[in-house]
């Protein structure tokens, strides 16, 4: 296993470095465990997701750029006081279920933290949790012929910050960065020992021994490929898609914030582990609003689907697919 | 090889065989490399999907991206993306031809491609220009059953198949 520890980097080269990695990697190939700690701050978005998710004249006035992964997920703040790590592998590699392979993939990381004392778990959705708090970002993709399964250790998080970038309506944010500091929690670990306990749980894992690597030639001949592409305007705006009723912002799987707002109403409705812990309404539903608060998520999903609000019925279902999954 | 005629409004096989707990469609033909379905549409046109054991490999699907009517495709290219628990991964033509229709139902509701695989959860159709070397990678018939049998083995021995 190669053991590609790049260090600190600009934001832009925090992302593209490993895009380079997975992209590069071809059958037969070793893994490659990376780590790379990006300068300064910036945000990050997943591959499908649309840029109106984020609050960009905030962005640009707090000097956030904005670059779009190759990988799943949300869009995310990101800072120097996380550091990153990659694992990436040849696609033929990982075979069968995705989210068991993904399930398999992060079980190395949780050992890693668990060995610097940090109570983590692999929870029923796949996230490397301690209690209810997740400690862990995640994503994973096929980039070329390569799969990558990328994380974060936080060793402080900024809810604030994280909560500012989304373009959400005034009155959902403090609810959001409510939600975000109950389900999303730092582990301030000593870093070199973490990453030392990283590369002994993958080693472990995948059956072969460390070696201390730098990127080929031609890997960073790929890193200044993924420097222009990830940045790109074009690439950063991705599909045009046409605007919803329903804004929905995860916090962590299973803790959503769904707003609908149409021309007769609005609805907000906060779930969190299968029930309804906030909401309230403007307008016709107004009054309904607030007796949803408590219910769990399947009656409070029965009851809307009585308001004109289809979009949010199906909101609701889309963000339980994954609860009903796990 | 030729593909199966299938001039139905659907797959037009919709007699399907339940193999070690997978549906499969014994009137198609199959992809055995990136685990697409090909249904022959009549001139010159096919219909792709991906096979029961593929999208239940994917599970449910968040993100589905398609290419447009009119894109060119190339046999080993992707002609989209999907995306399930955080994981993105590109779609695979199995053959060299243009987008002729895009299923719109399932852009809208992803979750098709799992719930009805063969049926509703189509993706595209590809207008195809009849590449004998490319088709002949296909499986179809006996020995398309056989390849299916063996996938879902080799994923039940390596544990990976969501249960």
């Amino acid at each position: 296993m190669r053991v590609v520890d790049v260090g600190t980097t600009s934001g832009l080269r925090s992302q593209s470095i490993w895009h380079a990695l997975a992209e590069s990697a071809r059958p037969g190939d070793a893994p490659t465990l990376s780590f790379v700690r990006p300068a300064e701050p910036y945000v990050c978005l997943g591959y499908h997701r649309d840029l109106r998710e984020l609050d960009l004249d905030h962005c640009e006035r707090a000097g956030l750029p904005v670059y779009r992964r190759l990988i799943g997920g949300g869009p995310v703040y990101l800072d120097p006081d996380q550091i990153f790590f990659q694992l990436s592998l040849p696609a033929a590699a990982v075979r069968g279920s995705r989210a068991a392979a993904l399930r398999a993939l992060l079980g190395p990381a949780v050992r890693a933290l668990r060995d610097v004392g940090v109570d983590a778990q692999l929870d029923r959705f796949g996230e490397i949790c301690v209690g209810e708090a997740k400690v862990c970002g995640h994503g994973a993709g096929q980039i070329g012929d390569g799969v990558v399964v990328v994380g974060n250790l936080i060793r402080r998080f900024d809810h604030v910050a994280a909560a500012r970038v989304l373009s959400v309506a005034a009155d959902v944010r403090p609810l959001l960065i409510c939600l975000m500091r109950r389900h999303i929690e730092p582990t301030p670990v000593e870093v070199d020992a973490w990453k030392a306990a990283m590369v002994r749980s993958y080693a472990e894992h995948l059956r072969c021994a460390p070696a201390p690597a730098a990127p080929t030639a031609a890997e960073w001949t790929a890193v200044d490929r993924f420097d222009a592409r990830l940045a790109r305007p074009d690439f950063v705006a991705g599909a045009e898609r046409a605007p919803g009723t329903v804004r929905t912002v995860k916090v962590r799987a299973g803790v959503w914030v769904h707003d609908w707002t149409a021309s007769d109403g609005r609805l907000v409705v906060a779930v969190a582990d299968g029930l309804v812990t906030h909401s309230w309404g403007e307008g016709g539903v107004a009054g309904a609003a607030s007796g949803l608060r408590g219910l769990p998520v399947a009656t409070a999903r029965a009851r809307i689907s009585s308001f004109p609000a289809p979009d949010l019925a199906r909101a609701i279902d889309r963000a339980n697919t994954e609860v009903v999954a796990a | 090889m030729s593909i199966a005629a299938n001039p139905g409004t659907g797959t037009g096989e919709t007699v399907g065989v339940i193999l070690d707990g997978y549906e499969f469609r014994p009137g198609l033909t199959y992809d055995p490399t990136d685990g697409m379905w090909i249904a022959d549409r009549g001139a010159g046109v096919l219909r792709l999907g991906i096979n029961a054991l593929s999208a239940d490999s994917y599970g449910a699907l968040a993100q589905l991206v398609l290419d447009p009517v009119g894109t060119a495709l190339t046999r080993g290219g992707a002609f989209g993306s999907l995306e399930a628990a955080k994981f993105v991964g590109p779609l695979i033509s199995p053959l060299t031809g243009t987008v002729h229709a895009v299923n719109c139902a399932v852009l809208d509701d992803p979750g098709l491609v799992l719930a009805s695989p063969y049926d509703e959860g189509w993706l595209v159709e590809i207008a195809v220009a009849g590449d004998d070397a490319e088709r002949d990678l296909l499986l179809d018939g006996d020995l398309a059953r056989a390849w299916f049998i063996q996938a879902v083995a080799e994923h039940r021995e390596k544990g990976l198949v969501a249960e």
